[in-house]
């Protein structure tokens, strides 16, 4: 599944949509359903949330090969900005002290295998990379 | 179609929300305005029926812990119940546990309100 969504909040309902799509085909299971979904939305609104700049469009390229789900975004014109050096919230702190904020790079973190950022000539990348078989997706 | 609808139940002095659907950054606007909505109307007992929600994303967490801080300090309480096993994993990822007591069902999480109204009379 390759294709390009809008670069705001409202896409999400499209990207899930078709996320169903490409799990029916692969004959993927609700569980995997489950955390890709909870994977491709927290990297998309960190995503639009972050990056400076940018088209209006970005790509979403989902491919399964090898028992390996690899997620990749791309932005483009964008200033760089690594997604992967945010600081992992504290979710051991009282409710005094909670950050809404950063509990979505934590859910990710915690999901994936493989958490890569690229940045050429102002496309901004982001890869994560779930091993079914290894872990079936539970850590 | 919705992708997230909002039941309400009024159960004397307690908001029942039954929910269904899916919390994400695209419906979580909505969850907090209903919230909003209840705490300006004073109603800060709250019981939120997760059965059928079959996803949250942060963007949703986030709006329970965001509405929590308040609503406590006005000795109110928002009670999850019937968490399904993928929702409550996330749940448990973030250690929310140690924020909001997760009750097995909406008639818990009531009889727990119950519960604490009548501590808080016979003190």
């Amino acid at each position: 599944m390759k294709k390009e969504f809008s670069r705001h909040i409202s896409a999400l309902e499209e990207i899930f949509t078709d996320l169903d799509g490409f799990l029916s085909q692969e004959k993927l299971d609700d569980r995997i359903t489950f955390v890709l979904k909870l994977v491709v939305e927290e990297l998309f609104t960190n995503l639009i949330r972050h990056n400076v700049g940018g088209r209006d469009q970005v790509m979403l390229d989902i491919s399964l090969e090898s028992g390996k789900l690899k997620v990749v975004l791309e932005d483009f014109e964008v200033e760089p900005f690594d997604i992967a050096s945010i600081q992992p919230v504290d979710i051991s702190s009282p409710l005094e002290a909670r950050k809404v904020g950063g509990l979505g790079i934590h859910i990710v973190r915690n999901y994936v295998d493989d958490l890569v950022y690229e940045y050429l000539d102002g496309t901004l990348r982001i890869t994560a990379v779930m091993d079914l078989e290894e872990h079936d997706v539970r850590h | 179609m919705d992708r997230l609808i909002i039941e309400e139940e009024q159960i004397e002095d307690i908001m029942l929300l039954k929910l269904h659907g899916l919390i994400d950054s695209g419906t979580a606007q909505f969850l907090e305005e209903k919230f909003n909505e209840l705490t300006n109307g004073d109603s800060v007992r709250i019981v939120v029926d997760l059965q059928n929600v079959d996803y949250i994303s942060s963007a949703g967490w986030g709006i329970f812990v965001g509405e929590i801080k308040g609503i406590r300090q006005r000795e109110g309480d928002i009670k999850l119940a019937s968490m399904r096993s993928d929702v409550r994993e996330v749940f448990d990822l973030l250690e929310f546990n140690t924020l909001l007591t997760p009750y097995a069902s909406s008639d818990e999480a009531l009889a727990a309100f119950e519960s604490e109204q009548n501590t808080k009379t016979t003190r």
